[in-house]
Formats: C-alpha cells, structure tokens, sequence
C-alpha cells in the first residue's frame, strides 16, 4: 500500500515538472500584443480614411473640369466604412487572444510573490513584549520564514505548472482559427488595401498632375507649391503603402509563430528546447511590429 | 448571381485599376499637348479613368468583404480560446488569493508569540486584506 502511495507521489512530481521553464517564447508571442493594439487600427482604420480621401479630391475639382456624378468617379464609401469596422473588430479578437496568452505566460496576474517577501519581511521584523517567552518566539519566527519561503516554492510551482498546461492547450486550440484569421487580415490588409492605396494614388495623379500639366510658363510660383503639396501628398501615400505591407508581414509572421509553437507542443518531447529555438522568429515579429508602429507614426 | 472568390475579386481589381492608369495617362498626355481641362472629352477621359479607379476599388472593398466573411469560424475558435485563457486566469487568480490567504494566517500564528498586542492585531488585519483582496 505504502509502495503504491509513493509511486503516485513520484509521478505527480514529475508531471509538475514537466511544465518548467517553458513560457518564455509563448510570452513574447503574446507580449507584441500591445505594439499591435496600437498600431492595427491604423492600418484598418485607413480603409475607410482612403474611400474619405478620394471622396474629397473629387468634390474639390472645379464644377466645370469635373465629371457628373453619374460618371460614377466619386466613391461610396459605406462598404468601406463597414469593412474598416469588420476588420478592426477581428484584429481585436486577435490580439486579445495574444494578450491573454501573454498573461499566462507571465503570470503577472499572481501578485502572491510580492506578497510572501513582505510576508517574510514583516515576521522577521516582529519585536518580543516583556513577559514573553524570547526562544519561543524565536523558534517560531524562524519556522514561519521557513514555512512562508516552501510555500512560495510550491506556489511557483504549482502555478507554472498549471500555466504552462493551459497555454500549451489553448495554443493547440487555438491554432486552426489563428491561421485562417492571420491569412485573411493579410490579404485584406496588405493586398486589398494596397489596390485602395493605388487607386487613391490614381486619383491623386488625376487632381494634380492635369492642372500641373497644363499650367503656363507665368504661373511658375504656383506650380512650385503645388508640386510641393503633391509631393506631401504622394509621400503619405506611400507611408501608408509601407504600413500596408508591414501590416502583412506581422500577420504572416504571427501565421508562422504560432504554427511553431504549435508543433513544438504536439511534438511533446523537448519542447523546451523546441521553444528556445523559435527566439529568431520572435525577434523578426518583434521588428516588423516595430517596423509597423513606426510607419503609422 | 456567381459568387467570386476574394483572390478573382482582387484579380479583377488589379485589372480595372492597370486600365484606369492607362486612361489616366491618356489624358495627361493630351493636356500637355494643349487639350484644356474643361475640354468635355477631357472630362469624359477623367470621369472614365476616376471611374475605372473607383471600380477597382469596389472589387477591393468586395474581396475584403469576401475574406472576413469566410473567416467568421475562424474568430468564434480565437474568441472561444480567448475565454479559456481568462477561465485560466481567474481558477489562477483565485490560487494567488488563496496562497496569500495561507501566507498571512502563518504570519498571525507567529505574531501570537511575540505576545505584542499590537503586533498580533496587525497580523490580523492582514489576514483579513488577504481575504477580501
């Protein structure tokens, strides 16, 4: 009986063990979801701000150079506004599960820690009364530290342990819907608002460049500030375009790291190592949100 | 109606916004051959070429649609991994309490032999933060 009971204890110990030192990339993951938090509804954002823009240049073509309405050059932009609001919604969704992930891997939620070193500060501190037994209260002072500090053993334990359990469940669950999601917000935010950014860049074309093209030799100061303005305009457009295509990056990039992280938990054994070995790919995600966040600035 | 696919929808985009340059540069070259802007086929040539743009755009804006709709599941599994990872967090949140709780408890148990009044009140009220935190 007695053999049996030991055996139980020697497995639990080890299952305990099995989730050690493993949050660390699964953290990091998570920990760009503030950086994406940022700059996301940017890049979302500027699908409808793109559709306002060209709405705009057309409304300030003089009456008599600019087509009828029924021409159809001035842009509706209620389908854009709802697909900005659809694809802010599903990046929030996204970095919420990332946040979340980050938390369990951090654990900055357990101020427990904090806790028992005050703990341990304050019973150390205690002074004896007159009258009272001093080796008692010393043996007692010293019993309690020692109890306050396996306490705090287990409990870093027993969380990491139970963390580390539910983030590997959570990013095997999780990881068909993050591939599609990180595959769609791609598409629609490199490639479908980068065919917006390209049109604006028409229409942009269309505004400036006829007055400038048939501006008279006398009008040079004129066609110096508008040249200048144009210039401005066309370099936001092109920020914008960069943001577009870091936008796709991180999401690629995010597609990729959990797919890893993924694998390295169903392949159980050396996971650890398996996870140390992602540290690259999360340098890369962290510059390319970097990257992103600076060219929404 | 055929339903398109947001990669034909995007092909499709790519292709009235090539035209719609095209157009575009029509228009630019005649201008600068001395066409004035108000000309009427001038404004034709740029209702065309803004229109062609504008098209291009509502492909787009259709792939787009197209794409985050197909991912509606999708968001349900994130969200729903999303919960789990709070449910997590609060079974956790509710461990952290408890250490404390057991933390503070053997902090009184020591405070009793200082025989410290004072002391043994002090201890006490931690115990209760503990518990209400």
């Amino acid at each position: 009986m007695r053999g049996r009971w030991e055996r139980r204890v020697g497995l639990g110990l080890l299952l305990l063990c099995a989730g050690c030192g493993e949050l660390g990339e699964v953290t990091a993951l998570g920990g760009v979801a503030d950086g994406l938090g940022q700059a996301l509804p940017q890049v979302s954002g500027d699908l409808y701000g793109s559709c306002e823009r060209r709405a705009a240049l057309v409304a300030r073509i003089p009456a008599a150079e600019r087509p009828p309405a029924s021409a159809g050059s001035t842009p509706d932009c209620g389908p854009a506004k709802a697909v900005s609001a659809q694809l802010g919604a599903d990046e929030v969704v996204l970095t919420a599960y990332l946040r979340a992930l980050s938390k369990l891997g951090t654990g900055e939620a357990f101020p427990y820690g904090k806790a028992l070193g005050a703990d341990v500060t304050a019973v150390n501190d205690f002074g004896v009364a007159a009258g009272a037994n001093a080796e008692l209260a010393g043996d007692s002072q010293k019993a309690a530290v020692a109890a306050l500090t396996l306490t705090g053993k287990l409990a870093d334990l027993a969380t990491r342990h139970l963390r580390a359990r539910d983030a590997r469940r959570l990013v095997l669950e999780a990881n068909p819907g993050v591939q599609v999601l990180t595959a769609a917000l791609y598409q629609v935010g490199d490639i479908d608002y980068g065919i917006l950014l390209a049109d604006e860049r028409g229409y942009l074309e269309a505004y400036y460049q006829g007055p400038m093209a048939a501006a008279q030799s006398k009008e040079r100061l004129a066609l110096i500030l508008v040249q200048r303005q144009y210039d401005g305009d066309v370099d936001r457009l092109e920020r914008r375009r960069a943001a577009a295509v870091e936008y796709g990056a991180v999401m690629q990039k995010i597609g990729v790291l959990h797919a890893s992280l993924a694998q390295a938990v169903r392949d159980g054994a050396g996971f650890e190592g398996r996870v140390k070995a992602l540290a690259p790919q999360v340098d890369q995600l962290r510059d390319a949100v970097a990257k992103l966040e600076a060219e929404v600035r | 109606m055929a339903s398109f696919s947001a990669v034909q929808l995007q092909a499709m985009a790519q292709s009235l916004h090539d035209v719609g340059v095209e157009l575009g540069q029509v228009r630019l070259d005649a201008i600068g051959r001395g066409r004035p802007l108000s000309d009427p086929e001038m404004v034709q040539l740029l209702g065309q070429n803004l229109s062609l743009l504008n098209l291009s755009s509502s492909f787009a804006m259709q792939a787009a649609q197209v794409a985050l709709n197909d991912v509606a599941g999708a968001v349900n599994d994130v969200q729903g991994a999303t919960g789990e990872a709070k449910e997590a967090l609060a079974g956790l949140e509710r461990l952290d309490k408890a250490i404390r709780v057991g933390a503070s408890v053997i902090v009184l148990g020591s405070s009793v032999f200082t025989g410290d009044p004072q002391q043994i009140g002090g201890a006490a009220q931690a115990v209760y933060a503990a518990a209400g935190s």
